[in-house]
């Protein structure tokens, strides 16, 4: 360890360090401190964050009010999906390009490549008459199945099953051992980094995602977090506590999940931004 | 010893043509999920998001095609321009923000000062927040008559309400601040990820050739991390050009459209308007500029390495 | 080999869930509507009160459901902006409800654009009889012979004031009615409270969106202007003078006068904590406000400050989507559900709006709901906007970046009267 000296120079530094850290988590313990401040109690004046009325009423009124934790499940479960199906998916295509010669190669790759450069967003509108045609909007299908065939995805762990060493393949092929067996008992074990990092980045952006299943889903039961939420904010939903309250319900979790997996996700998310 | 079977396909020329194509067929099936979703869910809606674009594409039954009818009624409209540049607006001002700031936290962070793991959690934490929870958050605390930054500002005795979202600057301020706020997590991640890969001894090199502390950074550190900042920008101008549910959610593109994107003008135009036409061609006008971008970044850094 | 086909049932299985998990989407209802045979009737109902009326619309269908254990109402909430955009899509991806709610003004551009169906069977099945409902609802919502929507409320914007507060700046009269007979009085009364108020706010207004825009056009209306666009002609026929004057007066409130403070989002939180005298807002907001407020809690009708008493008003009705799915016995169910909303209609008045029958507006359960009586009279001067086969003008975002501009003084009356109508000319080419 260095040596701490406290000098000009690292007192600053703590200065800013704890006031930036202060400003990052002010509104975060604002909407924590007014989530208990029943509607209508007024919340215009400081002195009316510190003193009472206190209580959990607005918490009961968005269980009673909103089907949220259904959100939350539903989000936790088309993220978990989504993920699963993207590393199954991308591994195989991933593994098919990093150890493969066989025709149509070059053009399959091509392709896949520039839809790295494709936004997805640009694509809403033929997105939508896909699965109004298909009969699947309103589904967990359309949130899910958009989002498998991802080339970053594939990118990522192709470029990782590249730098794998290929004596392992040459050993394993002579004991005679098939394709598959070689993706699923050999490469895969070996890329557990890799898939991790995939994993993490993918359940995030399958989490976070707003403006597809904003347009595609319809009914309560199968809202996400990030379009249900919007509801107590509208125009006419003049409540200012209320809305805390569902936030501060959302976000405890994730937060707690974010807390114990931190090291992983830090990881995760180097490592993408490293590789891609 | 007799041979085995497969020793004995493996040595016949015969076998090994059969082996050969058995090896094709088994990384076409490797492929097949991929290719199938990939060509049914991204290939196939841009190809038919194109001709969409020429068509008169009503809600309820007939379209009508009308060739470059909706290019030119785009070309036309004062509104797509004003959301073109707000959008350029945004990428050209928060890009330099959200990429220095990154930097800077990660310098921070990267100090061995105590309390450095809880400084690194703290400003990573709104990263796992959905948009909506943010979005509500800053709507709540920027309201200039019941939010609390206001409210804490009457504390110093101003008199009037600051319009943070009622006036066209200070509102896009405010987007720039939650996207900061939100985001800069990740860029942080990735320069600490940089930093720790610096040796020290580069450092101390330096040290015993008298440099100060402002040296080292300007001659050693950012230098080091030239690849992830190229990197970095380059993922933090895709990811602006795409903004769309901060601004929509917290100013819902006002005052007065002043902070209108072109994504929330193609969502308004395909899904409040129903002009499924225009919206694709304007949808295809953005992924053009998109792609011109990205070529460009390509062309970049391959003539870094 | 083994791995081969394990790969093919692995992907295959992922095609056969997909299949299976939306057939059983479309399956689910079907059973649905075989059991209902035995049980049930299930009623799919989507509405749009999401603000303070929400909670009563909710008890309505408790206490429905619980009185008629053969039908089962549930009820789902879409947000307010975004009602319109989910109920279309819903119909063009053939998963509409069975039920809806629609704006009296919006009703003709819904069946235009193939939304909505007529209910003249449907209603004259299940005993609702249109002549109940006489009135302008009615009437923008019948075309062809055929109607089209059951009115269940008029809602208008309604003057509120703070009892105690008035009272300290002495701008309430004996009778406990704010001194005003014009124009220039409703502003030496504003300003009377901003030179003795401190940091109180005489009036409060939702500074963007519909609020401001409603308080123009009923402003506007009272001036004697005409209607502001032509359906039939496709254009904007908004009288150059009386717009401008209108224009000048509601922004002059603003920021010549200012009286009004720029820039609110939630007058109701405002005006309940008690920094402001008076508010402009809707019959929506009495319950909320109400219950914040209790006795200090006064209202009227929208100041009639020009001469011709007029108000920005609108209706909500039931409608029915387009549904191929919905079958008779459903739609009856539905229609019993209307009918029971309508008939007891002061349950629904609750929530602050105006009922739609005259049976219900003298009924004594109207009577007994507190402040109804100071608004009652309101009805009289209700003016909706011209309904419009394209476009729904009460929310159409362009037009409410003109009138924003406005608010926040970014442009003059005279560039926004220009705006307003080459906005709407745009939008009804």
């Amino acid at each position: 360890m260095k040596e701490k000296k406290l000098n000009t120079g690292r007192i600053l530094l703590y200065v800013c360090a704890t006031v930036i850290t202060a400003v990052w988590l002010i509104p975060l313990l604002w909407v924590l401190l007014i989530s208990f401040k029943p509607s209508g109690s007024g919340v215009i004046s400081i002195e009316t964050w510190f003193t009472p009325p206190f209580s959990h009423s607005n918490y009961i009124y968005v269980f009673n009010n909103a089907p949220i934790l259904l959100w939350l499940w539903n989000s936790t479960f088309i993220a978990f999906i989504t993920t699963i199906l993207v590393l199954l998916i991308c591994s195989m295509a991933a593994f098919a390009f990093s150890n493969g010669r066989f025709p149509g190669y070059s053009p399959m790759f091509w392709v896949i490549l520039a839809g790295l450069m494709v936004p997805g967003e640009a694509f809403l509108v033929p997105l939508y008459i896909l699965f109004r045609d298909l009969g699947m909007l309103d589904t967990y299908q359309a949130l899910v199945l958009p989002h498998i065939a991802v080339p970053f995805g594939m990118i990522l762990l192709k470029q990782f099953f590249d730098g794998l060493p290929k004596e392992l393949y040459e050993a394993a092929k002579i004991d005679g051992c098939g394709i598959f067996r070689l993706l699923f008992v050999i490469t895969l074990p070996l890329s557990r980094s890799a898939l991790a990092a995939l994993g993490i980045f993918t359940f995030l952006g399958s989490w976070k995602e707003f403006i597809w299943p904003f347009i595609s889903i319809t009914s309560a039961e199968k809202m996400t977090i990030p379009v249900g939420i919007p509801f107590f904010n509208s125009e006419y939903n003049e409540d200012v506590t209320i809305p805390m309250a569902a936030n501060v319900i959302v976000s405890v979790p994730v937060i707690i999940v974010f807390l114990i997996f931190q090291k992983q996700i830090v990881k995760g998310i180097s490592f993408s931004g490293i590789k891609g | 010893m007799a041979l085995t079977d497969t020793e004995l396909a493996r040595r016949t020329a015969g076998g090994k043509m059969k082996r050969k194509i058995s090896e094709y067929f088994s990384y076409y099936l490797l492929l097949l999920p991929f290719v199938f979703f990939y060509g049914a869910f991204t290939l196939y809606p841009l190809v038919h998001g194109f001709i969409v674009s020429f068509y008169d594409w009503k809600i309820l039954g007939e379209k009508q095609f009308i060739g470059l009818q909706n290019y030119i009624k785009i070309f036309h409209d004062s509104v797509f321009y004003s959301s073109m540049w707000h959008t350029i607006l945004f990428v050209l001002i928060s890009t330099p923000v959200i990429v220095v700031a990154g930097f800077l936290f990660a310098c921070i962070v990267h100090q061995p000062l105590r309390g450095k793991t809880v400084y690194r959690l703290v400003f990573f934490v709104p990263i796992v927040l959905s948009v909506s929870v943010v979005a509500s958050v800053w709507s709540a605390v920027l309201d200039s008559h019941t939010g609390m930054l206001n409210s804490i500002i009457k504390l110093f005795g101003s008199k009037g309400e600051i319009l943070w979202l009622s006036h066209p600057t200070l509102a896009w301020l405010a987007v720039i601040v939650i996207t900061l706020w939100w985001t800069v997590g990740f860029n942080m991640i990735l320069y600490l990820a940089g930093l720790q890969e610096i040796p020290d001894e580069l450092y101390e090199a330096a040290k015993m050739d008298g440099a100060n502390a402002w040296k080292s950074l300007l001659y050693i550190t950012i230098p080091a991390l030239n690849r992830i900042t190229v990197l970095i920008t380059f993922l933090q101008i895709i990811a602006s050009f795409k903004i769309f549910s901060q601004v929509y959610l917290v100013t819902q593109g006002g005052p007065a459209g002043a902070t209108r994107t072109i994504i929330q003008y193609i969502y308004e135009e395909a899904f409040k308007k129903y002009s499924f036409g225009p919206a694709s061609a304007m949808s295809y006008i953005f992924c053009f500029v998109l792609l011109i971008i990205s070529m460009i970044q390509l062309r970049i850094s391959k003539e870094r390495e | 080999m083994v791995n081969r086909l394990g790969i093919l049932s692995v992907f295959l299985s992922i095609l056969i869930v997909s299949a299976c998990s939306s057939a059983s989407n479309v399956g689910e209802s079907d059973v649905g509507n075989a059991k209902s045979a035995e049980m049930k009737t299930k009623v799919v109902f989507w509405d749009l009160f999401s603000g303070g009326d929400g909670a009563v619309m909710t008890e309505i269908v408790k206490e429905f459901n619980e009185t008629h254990p053969n039908i089962e109402v549930e009820k789902i909430t879409q947000e307010w902006g975004e009602y319109y955009t989910k109920l279309t899509t819903s119909v063009l991806g053939n998963k509409a409800p069975d039920l809806g709610v629609s704006h009296a003004t919006r009703v003709l551009q819904l069946s235009t654009e193939g939304v909505i169906q007529p209910l003249d069977e449907e209603a004259a099945r299940n005993g609702i009889d249109f002549s109940d409902f006489a009135g302008t609802s009615i009437e923008v919502t019948t075309f062809d012979g055929k109607h089209y929507a059951v009115p269940i409320d008029y809602h208008a914007l309604l003057l509120f004031w703070n009892k105690p507060l008035a009272e300290k700046y002495g701008v309430l009269d004996e009778n406990g009615k704010p001194i005003f007979k014009n124009y220039d009085e409703f502003v030496s009364m504003l300003l009377k409270i901003k030179e003795t108020g401190g940091d109180i706010m005489p009036l409060a207004i939702n500074g963007n969106g519909t609020h401001p825009f409603r308080f123009w056009y009923s402003v506007y209306k009272q001036m004697g202007g005409g209607d502001i666009y032509n359906s039939n002609q496709n254009k904007a026929t908004i009288d150059p003078e009386i717009g401008l004057k209108s224009l000048k007066a509601v922004y002059d409130l603003f920021h010549t006068h200012k009286v009004i403070s720029p820039g609110i989002k939630k007058v109701d939180e405002v005006f309940q904590s008690e920094k402001a005298v008076f508010m402009i807002n809707g019959t929506w907001a009495v319950n909320n406000t109400l219950n914040g407020l209790k006795d200090k809690l006064d209202v009227m009708e929208f100041p009639n400050l020009f001469g011709t008493p007029a108000v920005y008003a609108d209706s909500h009705t039931f409608i029915l989507p387009k549904n191929p799915r919905r079958d008779q016995k459903t739609a009856d169910a539905a229609m019993t559900f209307v009918k029971w909303v309508t008939d007891n209609g002061w349950k629904w008045s609750k929530a602050g709006h105006l009922p739609t029958t005259n049976k219900v507006l003298e009924s004594e359960e109207l009577k007994k709901q507190p402040l109804r009586d100071k608004y009652k009279e309101e009805v009289k001067q209700m003016v909706f906007l011209p309904p419009n086969p394209k476009v729904w003008f009460a929310s159409y975002s362009q037009l409410s970046d003109v009138f924003d501009a406005l608010w926040i003084n970014q442009t003059t009356p005279e560039e926004a009267l220009k705006n307003i109508e080459q906005v709407i000319n745009e939008a009804l080419k």
